[in-house]
Order: structure tokens, then C-alpha cells, then sequence
């Protein structure tokens, strides 16, 4: 394998460890939630968490896009 | 040997994936102490990868192949000039984030050419892990993580104190594959 190829596979093995951590970080502050409130554990609902994060990051405090 | 001039950039495929993809990627998904922690990672590496040579092994110059992210003028350096280079930019670097963090403008040019070694010398390793110190001690004093005040990078424009923080382990993660590329063009060669 290309030195080049090398480096864009560890790039995105890297972004999906990230994604991943946000994942865990997420879940772990929904099931501290869903304790407190007595709600039941519902895996769409992290889903839904992980993607308002992620557009809330996106351009909150700055908008990644921005030039 | 001479391999393009200082400054020609990447190529345009290259230069688009990072700016389209790569870097708004890495202003969602990074944290500012994320960036830190792999930075330093990135720099245990480097160290470890180099201090196993002799000082003559990390002067000598190899050209390598195309590596991501690299200028074509820099393929080749010897290892002693990637760490060179790794020092003036972190140092510069620092002087930006200084100033950003303090909602300051960073009056001084920056440019591709302005970072690049200046000879091809002994002792960088040396520096390096001096300039590594610097960097740690003069992160953990940073009070604000997002500055409004920004400075363009030569090639990709309006970076805060954010995106430099994240821009030092990105740089020096795309430097370490390209000691990466020199050690294995090193040992092809013995």
C-alpha cells in the first residue's frame, strides 16, 4: 500500500474513533438520563441525539463551512 | 535532486479533500484537548521512530514518493529537516494562537516558504524535544478555546485558535508519515 493510502485510511479510521466516542459519550449521558426520568431505553432516540449533536457542532460556536 | 519550489502547494484533488471534507471533519467531530492529546501522541512517535538512529542516518537526504499532504519541494528532506521544519512551525504557530486567544490580529506573514528548514543541520532532534516542552506547558496555560480573531492559513483560510490547536496535530501527523516514507526509503537504500 501507498504511503498516501496509508494516511487517508488512518484519517478515517481516526473519524470514526471520534464518531465513536461521541457515540459512547452520548449514550452513556442518555442512560444517566433515562434513569433519572424512569423512561425506557430506546436505541433511536441515541441515534437522533448523535445527528442533533453533529449538526449543532456544525455550526455552533462557528460554522465549519466557513471560509 | 530539487523536487518543485517552496510554495507550489498540493495538487488540486488533494487540496479539495481537505478543504471540503478533511478540515470541516475535523472542526465537528475534534475537541480542543482531543487535538492536544494527540498531538502529543504524534510526538512520542516521531521522537521514538528517530532517536534509534545515528545522527549521520537522520542528515542524509532521500527522495521519496508522493506522500499526502506534502509539497513536492519537501520530498526531500532528510529527517533532521522534517523535524526542523516541524520546530519553526510550531513555534509560529504559537505565536498565532498567543495572539488569537488574546482577540489580538497576528500582524506577521505567514508562508509556506518563510517555514521551511533552512539547512540541513545536527541537533534537531534535540530542539524538537525542547520545542515539544514548550508547546506542552504553553498549551496548558490557555484560557479560551474558541477565539472570533482569525488568521488565514497560506492555504486554507480563517483558522482560530481552535483550528491552529487542531491544525499542529494534523500537520504533525501528516509529518510523521513522511519520516515514515524516508525511514523506509533509508532502509531500501542500505
Amino acid at each position: 500500500m501507498s504511503n498516501t493510502l496509508g494516511t487517508i485510511f488512518r484519517v478515517l479510521g481516526l473519524f470514526i474513533l471520534l464518531v465513536s466516542g461521541w457515540f459512547l459519550a452520548l449514550t452513556a449521558l442518555y442512560c444517566l438520563a433515562i434513569l433519572i426520568v424512569g423512561s425506557t431505553f430506546d436505541w433511536s432516540h441515541i441515534g437522533v441525539l448523535l445527528g442533533a449533536v453533529v449538526l449543532v457542532r456544525m455550526f455552533y460556536p462557528r460554522n465549519v463551512f466557513k471560509w | 535532486m530539487v523536487q518543485g519550489k517552496p510554495g507550489d502547494g498540493l495538487p488540486r484533488g488533494e487540496f479539495l479533500l481537505i478543504r471540503l471534507l478533511l478540515i470541516p471533519m475535523v472542526r465537528t467531530f475534534f475537541t480542543w484537548h482531543v487535538a492536544f492529546w494527540l498531538f502529543k501522541r504524534e510526538a512520542r512517535i516521531i521522537i521514538s521512530l528517530l532517536e534509534e538512529l545515528e545522527e549521520g542516518e537522520r542528515l542524509r537526504q532521500v527522495v521519496i514518493d508522493k506522500t499526502f499532504a506534502i509539497e513536492d519541494h519537501s520530498r526531500q528532506f532528510s529527517l533532521n529537516m522534517v523535524i526542523e521544519h516541524l520546530c519553526i512551525t510550531g513555534r509560529k504557530v504559537m505565536g498565532i494562537i498567543t495572539a488569537l486567544t488574546e482577540e489580538r490580529e497576528f500582524n506577521e506573514a505567514v508562508t509556506i516558504e518563510g517555514v521551511k528548514p533552512f539547512e540541513n543541520r545536527s541537533g534537531t532532534l534535540e530542539d524538537f524535544k525542547l520545542f515539544i516542552n514548550e508547546y506542552k506547558i504553553f498549551f496548558t496555560a490557555l484560557p479560551k478555546h474558541q477565539s472570533t480573531m482569525t488568521k488565514p492559513h497560506p492555504w486554507f483560510r480563517s483558522f482560530n485558535n481552535f483550528d491552529w490547536n487542531a491544525f499542529m496535530y494534523m500537520h504533525t501527523f501528516i509529518h510523521r508519515r513522511q519520516i515514515e516514507s524516508i525511514l523506509k526509503a533509508l532502509k531500501e537504500r542500505r
